[in-house]
């Protein structure tokens, strides 16, 4: 059955006005919470909450970037408060579907015949939707296909939401625009790279080509003659979306193996090839009846620079040393530390980042690893959330890295999946590899 | 061997031919009968012999777009088993396809025609009057408005595909995807915005309670 939504905003301000309507309403949640205080009902949670349904609300409706940026917001990012997460967390999947003329003229404009002309069968209604396309399925010779196709404008429909998102996160959030200046580009420019499929194809076979040899890892061929610019089409990969199939109730020993593949698809990426699928959100695995993850997607691919990989790994490896000189220069290189601000940052510096690097770096430095412990998430989440609501760190004078905001939402996002299926999984590969305990 | 007799081309047509061509060469709508016809080396009498005036060649240039749309998704085997929502939009798309070669005489007509509201007005009826299959809207509804000569419905669907031509005009958008998509948004608008549905049902359900005179919720 189709689901729409009630009304879209159609032109730029409609779009707009919907945004401030979200910003007037979170206004009058903030008044909402101060009065309660006053009689001291309120709590700072349920301001996030009701702010967090607000924003929430006004994004979904708008689709496109907004959405997009939900659902990375919705990804662990450690610096929004646990309700905006949750809400966010909703982003995925919902979406108004394209028509069928549309599909068709578009699928002919990019492959030169309607899609009837190719497919045994071809699914008019999407088989699934996410925030710049939707799928449908059709078969050829008793073999099936996915098929991706893209909304119209989207590309330019992310552009314009991004320049209306960004001033009001901006304030929402309480940061300065210059400092987050080469985030949002870093974000604009992934986004944009998403909406590009022939990008999108060559990335598949970059990656393909070289983790096709990983243990329990399956991807679909590409088929370039079916697919264009805003078409992709691809061979079916049966089996269940991974949030579906962790809902079966999986034995500890499937989920472990699927926690397993997954970690190893990103380590390797990570650590050998130094390019990643950087859209680990649920929607974008499949498990497949054989009991393999099926990667589907790979719009977001996020290279990492061999200096800021060197530097990450240093800082990780002296985490605990944070009087040592190996920790202090992983963090000046990574634009974490500026050796001539003033002591007081200096010391906020040094006396918070050892933490917060020892506990994404946990996993990492052991043999195997529990991800079914929520208490390491709920420390992550207490020492993110301190971290955002310290008014020091809002000044500093050194912002990091841009490459930080994939490489952590890659992390998080990863670390998410795993603590999701409850995985305990051998995270040794990773040490054995790479010798990032000292020891080693 | 048969003689290759040439097929004489309906002077409307090369009248229109004409008039297309006179815009791309000199980038602006002739002014007047006597432009276009000295343009094209004719007489004047041979224009007034199949229009009234350039405003009717210049709808008669639309409509032809609004015909073609119409022919090709009537013989559209596939497009049979579509919605109405559906068929709407896919008129939509052959329509913008039709005017796709005559972009730049469409932008100056748009541009030049937008200044006056009663050609605007007049030009809107007399698409309304026309007969295209594509826009005829079937239900009870549409069957008990037009018994007594009215088709809101088939109405705000012409005026719809009209503004989808005017938005197209104005679309500057790569491979005008904006169009693509003001098409989507605004069919579906379109179709909640007259889905008369609920209020079907309602009638519905209020005949049956009076047709069956019953009591139950009477507190009388």
């Amino acid at each position: 059955m189709k689901k729409n939504q009630d009304k879209i905003a159609v032109s730029k301000l409609g779009r707009a006005s919907k945004l401030a309507n979200a910003g007037a309403k979170v206004g009058s949640n903030y008044i909402k919470h101060y009065a309660k205080r006053l009689v001291n009902k309120g709590s700072k949670e349920e301001l996030d909450q009701d702010n967090a349904k607000d924003v929430y609300k006004a994004f979904s409706e708008l689709k496109g970037g907004p959405l997009k940026m939900a659902q990375m917001l919705s990804l662990g990012d450690q610096l929004l408060p646990k309700a905006y997460t949750d809400q966010f967390a909703q982003a995925q999947n919902k979406v108004t579907p394209l028509s069928y003329p549309l599909i068709r003229k578009t699928f002919k404009k990019e492959v030169g015949q309607y899609p009837e002309d190719i497919f045994k069968r071809f699914t008019k209604q999407a088989v699934n939707a996410a925030s710049i396309g939707q799928v449908h399925k059709g078969s050829i010779n008793g073999k099936d296909y996915a098929i991706k196709l893209q909304y119209p404008g989207v590309a330019d429909s992310l552009k314009s939401d991004i320049n209306m998102v960004a001033p009001m996160a901006i304030k929402m959030f309480g940061l300065k625009k210059s400092e987050v200046a080469p985030y949002m580009e870093e974000v604009e420019s992934k986004l944009l790279e998403e909406t590009n499929y022939e990008q999108e194809m060559s990335n598949s076979h970059r990656i393909i080509s070289q983790c096709g040899s990983l243990k329990n890892v399956v991807f679909p061929e590409f088929m370039p003659k079916l697919s264009g610019k805003r078409v992709i089409t691809m061979s079916w990969i049966d089996g269940q979306g991974l949030a579906d199939w962790i809902k079966t109730d999986p034995s500890q020993k499937q989920l472990n193996k699927m926690g397993q593949a997954l970690w190893d698809f990103y380590q390797y990426q990570i650590h050998e090839l130094r390019f990643m699928h950087a859209d680990p959100h649920p929607g974008n695995f499949i498990v497949t009846p054989k009991g393999d993850l099926g990667v589907i997607d790979f719009g977001c691919i996020k290279e990492i620079p061999s200096d800021f990989y060197k530097s990450y790994i240093k800082l990780l490896q002296y985490g605990n040393e944070m009087g040592s000189k190996e920790f202090r220069s992983a963090l000046i290189e990574l634009g974490l530390y500026n050796p001539s601000a003033p002591s007081k940052e200096r010391q906020l510096i040094l006396s918070t980042f050892p933490e917060m690097f020892e506990l994404v770096g946990r996993p990492l430095l052991q043999d195997s690893f529990d991800f079914s412990s929520d208490d390491y998430f709920k420390e992550i989440y207490q020492k993110g959330e301190a971290l955002s609501r310290n008014s020091d760190m809002r000044g500093l004078s050194a912002q990091g890295s841009k490459h930080f905001i994939y490489f952590n939402r890659t992390y998080f996002g990863l670390y998410q999946l795993l603590n999701q299926l409850k995985a305990n999984i051998n995270t040794s590969n990773v040490v054995m590899k790479r010798p990032l305990k000292k020891s080693a | 061997m048969a003689k290759n007799k040439k097929k004489k081309k309906d002077p409307r047509v090369q009248l229109v031919s004409l008039y297309k061509k006179y815009v791309t060469t000199s980038g602006e709508l002739p002014h007047s009968i006597k432009d276009l016809m000295r343009f094209g080396d004719l007489d004047f009498k041979d224009f007034k012999k199949h229009f009234k005036n350039l405003e009717e060649l210049e709808a008669a240039i639309v409509l032809w777009y609004f015909q073609c749309a119409d022919d090709i998704l009537q013989g559209d085997k596939e497009a049979k088993s579509w919605d109405q929502k559906d068929r709407h939009a896919a008129f939509l798309y052959l329509l913008v396809e039709q005017a796709s070669p005559d972009e730049l005489f469409l932008s100056e007509f748009v541009a030049e025609k937008r200044k006056s509201p009663s050609f605007m007005k007049s030009f809107a009826m007399t698409l309304n009057a026309q007969s295209f299959k594509s826009l005829d809207h079937h239900g009870k509804s549409a069957e008990m408005l037009s018994s007594i000569g009215l088709n809101p419905k088939k109405t705000a669907l012409t005026n719809h595909a009209l503004s989808v031509l005017w938005f197209y005009t104005f679309d500057s958008s790569a491979d005008k995807q904006d169009t693509d998509a003001f098409i989507e948004k605004t069919s579906d608008l379109l179709f909640r915005l007259t889905d008369t549905s609920t209020l079907t049902s309602m009638f519905d359900l209020g005949k049956f309670m009076i047709s069956r005179k019953n009591t139950a919720f009477s507190w009388s």
